[in-house]
């Protein structure tokens, strides 16, 4: 059989370049009304009163009042109500819905729609813990008592927006007493179990169906859990068709996005310059709710030493509430920001010590057998070295950096070194989770994968058909795999973590294996259940133990040059050497590769958001600026075999991997271009300037 | 919804100008975006729109011996073709939005619009172009730095339209275009910056320089340009701090979602220096 990785056609292409491929906006039923949203225009008040105007008849207000269940969004952490029933807490917050035919209409209703306000005091600065973690492994103390020097540094990253082309949106109907939404979503089943409580509903009434999905980059995780609450309380207040597909800007104003952090790093140091321990303590702004927030800063505070094993680590952290919009899931989940952190940090301590970064960071790269930031145990073979070899040689990262480290030199070439945890935190796979995957074979002898887990671009529909095409040794026309819907396909868990081949996959794959080994003629239906290796142990409560049952590895290297005139940077070039076990699709892959590289760099030195006074700045594309492709330079990536026994011919996860290590890269180079310390992302040419003035 | 006419002929277009005041529409990039609404509904104009756009006898690129006339529907990917475009201007096109919008969007659009970003109004200003402003009953000439008369507003009447532009023949020694929009594509300038000088027997003869996206309008001072005259390159040198406090008092950037007056008054700084370290 041919080797797994050979790139096959993506067998959504032709839909999706033809335009034939249905996102949710191109649905449309017949009595069809549109919902549009009220929306708070302060950060944090006392709802007084609403003043509407003359309502025509058949225009519907939907608010708390309709909620027939709980009004909570069931999340993770079930603190964000579905429509306020007193209190906003962000400017941009849904306040209730108004539902008509005419879109127009709607607008001018909204327009002239006036909320009064017992204004109350916002908070923007960071002083409110909502949730507090702290871990140790070793004896931190000890080691700073024992420190001849300390270095300490603080690092802040900003927000971060996903910038899906397609922004959120449903369609829903309501039939029979039954519930019915297509959405653009990662995790059906997030929605559907987020209606049901909503909606006091049983299972066999609420029915998730996704759309096509165009782009989400974890935006499209927990958000639509909101959305889709608050259309499934009209359709069941108004029983007829409604469709709800958010704008541009309120898309960007409302929606989550990734959290901005402060990282204070320190280290002790030794008499000889060497790490004893580092302590890191990290800030990130939840905004107005904490949802996913508390997760997120576990995944943050796990990376504290990146692709690094240091002795004594001290990790501690915190979501602050803020009235700013929430924020929440986006490709990488926290570990961009720490990972950003701590590889500038080793870069800055070796040069504060006037020792070569690259001799000295080796000396702390992990390896297999060590021991993770948390105590686990790396068990599977670590192939960095060979990695790094590589990435130093197509780069030719030496010979630039003799070059470009010379004074008047205003190019830089910056390396990053990073791993990512595939999966869920901890033992989140098992007690969250605990994904049930279905094959089924029709009486046609086609095999249908029934799974939740949904293509948002990634190619997971071309990589699951061909991984169970390979192991049935089928024609890949004979796998079926339809865009998932609730009421046909198990709980698989959400599209989210680099999970899906995986773990997923890795159950795909084995209910495959079962489907061959007792292959009968005709239907055959064979399931498989998410079992939790015996050897992860994970302890929730101090955070100690195996946080992920496999990692993957990567090494950016990014080239720039910075103009000395306007202080703009130019991403010359960009390298990649990934360990993701196994491509199951090489051109797949390279596809995740280039976009998250792009992304991550972009998150380093371009894409800026700020809010006023919790109102964000950047509302469109003129003005959160992502890069075009005429940004995005030539870029090489190599995919190093290193294949992982749990997963599918060896795979781990690829999505975020490609995105953690591109802003510590392109700091670092910019750094080496300017030849000042960077602390903060996104380096943009106004923070350049400033440097670059300290002369 | 207002009235939307698509004009047959230049003849049509003024004579409908004459009755009522129009919105008018060139290649609309400026103006879709400006008037959007939510999805599946119609654009909201507040006026009547006369589309243009397919004006043919307004589509020209025209070489004389002492001018070049541009007809103001001819589009920016058009302009591109012609050898007789000056490079400046060229320069600032390419950097202009994106291929898709170059494809529709004029010159003229650019000026009506008026928008103290606009990419190709700042070599337009270092060239002396003139605009061409017709009615029923006439046209004027009007020099491109008395056809902006505030922020986004134009000496443009309700009558009239742009139906040429009007670039002066020129053979600069060497011009510097930059924008600063800090993406590659698609960005709107946070400083954009036009310079073009020529040199006779050693002395500068000609010096212009126009800057973007820092006051109402874009910023030509032929006062300071007049003291560069008749001197040496040395000379020359030796005033340029002198030069740039002169330009920096008649700049007013602001500090907004895109940048700040710091970056903004560093970069144009940097920029006239930069310029002027050119000379030669």
């Amino acid at each position: 059989m041919a080797d797994i990785s050979k790139s096959i056609e993506k067998v959504d292409l032709y839909e999706k370049t033809s335009g034939e491929a249905k996102y949710v906006s191109d649905f449309s039923y017949d009595d069809m009304l549109y919902a549009r949203t009220l929306r708070s225009t302060v950060a944090k008040a006392k709802i007084k009163g609403i003043r509407f105007p003359n309502l025509p008849e058949d225009v519907h207000i939907v608010d708390y009042k309709d909620i027939p269940g709980k009004n909570v969004v069931k999340i993770i952490f079930d603190d964000q109500e579905i429509f306020p029933t007193e209190v906003v807490t962000y400017i941009g917050q849904p306040i209730l819905l108004v539902v008509g035919k005419n879109k127009e209409l709607l607008e001018e209703i909204i327009h002239n729609t006036i909320v009064d306000y017992e204004l109350m005091t916002p908070i923007f600065d960071w002083v409110s813990s909502a949730v507090h973690y702290h871990f140790q492994k070793g004896k931190p103390e000890e080691a700073f008592q024992k420190a001849t020097k300390i270095i300490e540094y603080v690092y802040d990253t900003s927000y971060q927006e996903q910038a899906y082309i397609e922004p959120q949106g449903f369609i829903g109907t309501y039939e029979e007493g039954k519930v019915t939404l297509i959405g653009s979503i990662q995790c059906p089943y997030y929605v559907k179990n987020a209606l049901l409580q909503a909606l006091d509903s049983k299972g066999d009434e609420v029915r998730v169906i996704q759309a096509t999905v165009g782009g989400a980059f974890g935006g499209k995780e927990e958000f639509p859990s909101l959305m889709a609450c608050q259309l499934a309380v009209a359709l069941k207040k108004i029983k007829k068709p409604i469709k709800m597909i958010y704008e541009r800007e309120e898309d960007m104003i409302s929606t989550t996005k990734r959290h901005p952090s402060k990282s204070k790093m320190s280290a002790a140091i030794g008499e000889n310059g060497e790490i004893l321990a580092i302590k890191s303590n990290i800030g990130i702004d939840g905004g107005a709710n904490i949802g996913l927030s508390g997760v997120v800063l576990s995944r943050a505070m796990i990376a504290t030493t990146g692709a690094y094993t240091i002795e004594n680590i001290d990790s501690s952290g915190d979501v602050f509430l803020t009235n700013t919009v929430p924020n929440g899931a986006f490709r990488g989940f926290g570990a961009p920001q720490m990972l950003f952190a701590i590889d500038l940090f080793i870069e800055h301590i070796a040069k504060d010590l006037g020792i070569d970064p690259l001799e000295y960071r080796l000396k702390y790269l992990a390896k297999q057998g060590d021991p993770t930031s948390t105590n686990g145990l790396f068990r599977d073979p670590i192939i960095m070295p060979e990695m790094i070899k590589k990435a130093l040689e197509i780069s030719k990262f030496k010979e630039k950096a003799k070059i470009f480290s010379r004074p008047n030199v205003s190019k830089g070439i910056g390396m990053s070194w990073f791993l990512h945890g595939c999966g869920f935190t901890g033992s989140g796979e098992s007690t969250h989770i605990n994904a049930l995957v279905k094959l089924h074979k029709t009486k046609e002898e086609n095999v249908e994968i029934l799974i939740a887990a949904v293509d948002m671009g990634q190619g997971v529909r071309t990589t699951m058909r061909k991984l169970v095409a390979s192991l049935l040794e089928i024609p890949i026309e004979k796998v079926i795999y339809d865009l998932p819907d609730t009421d046909k396909v198990p709980d698989s868990g959400p599209t989210v973590a680099s999970r899906t081949m995986m773990i997923v996959g890795g159950l795909v794959a084995r209910c495959a294996k079962k489907m061959k080994d007792s292959w009968i003629p005709g239907e055959m239906l064979l399931e498989e259940r998410y079992l939790q290796p015996s050897y992860i142990k994970w302890d929730e409560a101090t955070m100690t133990g195996d946080a992920y049952p496999a990692y993957s590895w990567g090494v950016n290297v990014v080239e720039v040059s910075v103009d000395k005139t306007t202080y703009e940077v130019s991403v010359n070039e960009i390298w990649s050497v990934y360990d993701l076990g196994k491509a199951i699709d090489e051109r797949i892959v390279i596809g995740q590769a280039d976009g998250g590289i792009v992304q991550g760099v972009a998150y380093g030195y371009l894409e800026v958001m700020n809010h006023s006074n919790g109102k964000l700045l950047q509302k469109n594309f003129t003005d959160y600026i992502i890069p075009t492709s005429m940004d995005a330079p030539k870029m090489t990536t190599v995919i190093m075999d290193n294949p992982y026994p749990l997963g599918p011919y060896g795979a781990k996860g690829v999505g975020e991997l490609t995105l953690v290590g591109g802003a510590p890269a392109v700091a670092k180079a910019i750094e080496m271009a300017i030849g000042k310390k960077v602390f903060s992302i996104p380096v943009t040419p106004e923070k350049i300037m400033e440097l670059m003035k300290h002369e | 919804m207002v009235e939307q006419i698509i004009v047959k002929s230049v003849e049509e277009a003024l004579s409908r100008l004459s009755e009522r005041k129009y919105i008018i529409y060139a290649g609309g990039t400026d103006l879709i975006v400006q008037n959007r609404t939510v999805s599946e509904a119609p654009i909201p104009f507040k006026n009547p729109v006369l589309y243009c756009a397919n004006l043919k006898e307004l589509k020209y690129v025209k070489e004389g011996d002492d001018y070049l006339y541009i007809g103001a529907m001819t589009t920016l990917s058009e302009l591109l073709t012609y050898e007789s475009v000056p490079k400046l201007l060229k320069e600032a096109i390419e950097q202009m939005a994106s291929p898709a919008i170059r494809n529709i969007a004029t010159l003229a659009g650019n000026l009506g619009n008026a928008s103290p970003a606009g990419d190709s109004l700042v070599p337009l200003y270092t060239l002396n172009a003139l605009i061409k402003c017709q009615s029923v009953k006439a046209s004027r000439l009007i020099p491109i730095q008395d056809f902006f008369v505030g922020l986004k507003k134009t000496a443009l009447t309700d009558s009239e339209m742009i139906t040429e532009i009007i670039i002066p023949k020129n053979r600069f020694k060497s011009t510097m275009y930059r924008k600063v929009g800090t993406r590659k594509a698609d960005a709107l300038s946070k400083v954009s910056f036009a310079g073009a000088y020529s040199i006779v027997h050693d002395k500068i003869c000609d010096f212009r320089i126009s800057i973007g996206a820092v006051n109402v309008t874009v910023v030509r001072r032929f006062d300071i340009e007049a003291k560069l005259i008749g001197k040496t390159i040395e000379q020359a040198q030796k005033m340029k701090n002198q030069i740039i406090s002169l330009y920096l008092s008649s700049i007013k950037p602001i500090n907004d979602q895109r940048s700040n007056i710091e970056y903004r008054t560093q970069v144009t700084k940097n920029l006239i220096s930069a310029f002027m370290d050119t000379l030669d």
